[in-house]
């Protein structure tokens, strides 16, 4: 398991992070989510051993990781960089070798990845002629091509097409199933709650929730209403009781309670206005959780 | 689930896969090669237009009208052996038939009995052959016609030649092995400079394409550093082997110019300069380029960079001047302007082996230091990869990103 444990990170006199503190299972997707500035880039550097935590360690199986460790990390930075002048599959290959796979292997691998996500060129490409969202695979590829045993990815879907990014995802998933801790920051939610396992969500450098997507789910259901009443005409969410706020469309109503205890008043008040269609607690998706956990 | 299996490879394996990419980019790299190409191209056209121009050069072929005789052809032999010319005789029908074979330059030359007759200005050599060989055969016809007894002539011409007593019998050579080492210092600096901007772009490509942070993941700043130099350095000493060999080889092999013997130490040690000069300024360059991170912004950081070896490179100008005196000798043992002064003086005068020892170490130990603040520098830089950043700022930063690639 990677443990992070309890890190506190300054620039200058400013607290980028404070206490973050999170696992990453073998085999486990986890989604990093958090604004812009919350600390997710600053998080990974850390865990790759490009910055040094003011306090508070990461661990692999217990043991702070060693640069040793460090290196059978597959890693995408935020700030894409690769060569331009080189061709794709001898970048790769040399990524390879500096990770330690013998010239041989890496360069086989190199192809494979390049011929797995799908990298579109002619073999004498460099890669500045590719298009940006092949740039964007080639970069994939780098993270990869060592067959890391963990992944650290920052915003890796930023800039893919769809077809781009079910490739990826596909490429991840795999990685995951054969028991590689995933680690990957974005700002694509929904795309976070398909994928993940579980999640993240930075504010401010603090970690404010994290969990297995059900578990945050659990926390922030039984929060709001969704009702559905026929024939009870225009404003009659708001003549129901112990409600603190209602989003009403027609027949249908987002309806916020004082309590969890009041929904069966307020069933009983529904029942009253019209014939109940629906009436149940609403899922929250990750976006609403996001926005519930970073307001808070 | 398996462990991550630790890879561990060593700084020496990083340090080679780094130089090696540096290498095979730049022999990938086409506008690289062409301009090693038309360097190549260079140095053939001139060997090869100086070996046309000097072919023939002293060889003459010489028509006389009638038939010489054995007297002049042998003053002729003589002569031509003594000024380092071969004059070839043949005898032509008449003047007519010699002044036509003049005109389509069969013959350079034609003698009709007194008289010398060629198509325009007479070769100086050429000219001195034929007038001296002619006045000798004259000479000998007329001391016999007026009846002097020959023998008694002889001895009376017979004079010791003037002894030759020289002040600075190495003046000349060691002048001419200070042009040898001025003329190799020049070559170098060339390619230092060009090497040395190879370097420092390529630092600021790692910055602008951010590629890195991904290289500072598995090789610290120091072995990026190490492997760049050392292979642009190769890949220099190469460009350096195939430009000068084939130049200096081609010159020698055609017979265009002899290198005086004392002249190959000369120039290893030119060599053996270039290195650690270039060792010292490739990473003064790197230092200065990994401020910055784009290459428009390279220029300006370059400036204080170039104008050292610029001016090393003038000093030795005044070397070759003066190599006795103590502007030479001071110079000679200041680091960064030795590798192109000292190799000068050395070339043309004796210098003790303190001093000669003195500006190794005094150049080594800053090598050592540059090497150390270039590479404090190069890390704490890296991770900005926007904007222009301060030495001192850098400095600062360094201190973090060691701690962090350091730490096992």
């Amino acid at each position: 398991m990677l443990t992070i444990d309890r890190i506190n990170k300054q620039f200058g006199s400013k607290n980028v992070l404070r206490d973050l503190s999170f696992d990453v299972r073998p085999g486990e997707m986890f989604g990093f989510c958090g604004a812009n500035g919350a600390g997710k880039t600053t998080t990974m550097r850390i865990i790759l051993g490009l910055l040094t935590a003011d306090s508070g360690h990461v661990a692999w199986q217990g043991v702070p990781l060693t640069r040793a460790v460090r290196r059978t990390i597959g890693y995408m930075p935020e700030e894409r960089g690769l060569y331009p002048k080189m061709r794709p599959v001898d970048q790769l290959s040399y990524f390879g070798q500096l990770h330690g796979l013998d010239a041989s292997t890496a360069k086989r691998s190199a192809e494979e990845w390049v011929e797995r996500l799908g990298v579109v060129m002619s073999p004498k490409d460099t890669l500045d002629k590719l298009s940006l969202g092949n740039q964007q695979k080639v970069q994939l590829a780098a993270a990869l091509v060592h067959d890391p045993a963990i992944l650290v990815l920052d915003e890796p879907f930023s800039g893919l097409d769809p077809v781009a990014v079910d490739a990826l995802a596909d490429g991840l998933v795999e990685k995951a199933n054969a028991g590689v801790p995933v680690i990957f920051s974005s700002h694509q939610l929904d795309l976070v709650e398909r994928l993940c396992d579980s999640v993240g969500i930075i504010n401010g450098g603090v970690m404010v929730a994290t969990g297995t997507v059900e578990a945050l789910r659990e926390r922030e259901s039984r929060k709001q209403l969704a009702v559905t009443v026929a024939g009870a005409g225009s404003g009659w969410s708001a003549r129901l009781p112990h409600v603190v706020d209602v989003q009403e469309e027609a027949e249908r109503a987002v309806v916020t309670p004082d309590a969890p205890d009041s929904s069966s008043a307020i069933l009983a008040a529904a029942m009253e206005l019209g014939s109940v269609e629906q009436f149940g607690w609403r899922t929250p998706s990750l976006t609403e959780i996001f926005r519930e956990a970073v307001a808070a | 689930m398996s462990a991550p299996t630790s890879r561990s490879a060593s700084p020496a394996s990083l340090i080679r896969m780094v130089a090696k990419r540096e290498i095979t980019t730049k022999l990938h790299d086409r506008t690289y090669l062409v301009s090693i190409g038309v360097f190549i191209v260079i140095v053939l056209v001139v060997v090869g237009f100086n070996v046309l121009a000097n072919s023939g050069h002293n060889e003459f072929n010489v028509g006389v009208v009638g038939s010489a005789s054995q007297e002049f052809k042998s003053q002729v032999v003589t002569g031509a052996k003594q000024l380092d010319a071969k004059v070839t005789l043949s005898s032509v029908k008449d003047e007519a038939a010699a002044k036509t074979k003049l005109e389509n330059g069969d013959l350079d030359a034609v003698v009709s009995g007194d008289t010398l007759i060629t198509k325009d200005n007479v070769d100086t050599t050429l000219g001195a052959v034929l007038k001296g060989a002619h006045a000798a055969v004259v000479q000998q016809q007329q001391i016999a016609e007026a009846g002097i007894d020959q023998q008694k002539l002889a001895q009376a011409m017979q004079v010791a030649p003037m002894h030759e007593q020289t002040i600075d019998p190495n003046a000349k050579t060691n002048l001419e092995r200070g042009i040898v080492a001025i003329v190799a210092v020049g070559v170098v600096y060339g390619m230092l400079m060009m090497i040395g901007q190879f370097v420092a772009q390529g630092v600021v490509e790692e910055k602008s394409s951010r590629v890195i942070e991904l290289l500072m993941v598995v090789v610290k700043p120091w072995q990026l550093l190490t492997g760049k130099i050392i292979g642009l350095g190769i890949l220099g000493i190469l460009q350096l082997a195939i430009v000068v060999g084939l130049g200096l080889g081609g010159a020698i092999a055609t017979g265009l110019i002899t290198v005086p013997g004392s002249a190959i130490s000369t120039i290893l040690q030119v060599l053996a300069w270039f290195v650690l000069g270039y060792t010292f300024f490739a990473s003064m360059f790197a230092l200065a380029a990994s401020l910055v991170s784009r290459q428009e912004d390279l220029g300006s950081v370059m400036v204080p960079g170039t104008f050292i070896p610029m001016l090393a490179f003038f000093a030795a100008f005044k070397v070759l001047d003066d190599p006795g005196g103590t502007f030479s000798t001071i110079v000679s043992m200041i680091p960064g302007i030795s590798p192109t002064t000292m190799p000068v003086r050395a070339a043309m005068s004796d210098v003790p082996a303190y001093q000669y020892t003195l500006a190794v170490v005094l150049q080594v130990i800053a090598i050592v230091l540059m090497v150390r603040l270039a590479g404090r520098v190069y890390a704490g830089a890296m991770l900005k990869t926007s904007g222009k950043l301060k030495i001192k700022d850098a400095l600062a930063q360094s201190r973090e990103t060691l701690a962090a690639t350091n730490a096992e």
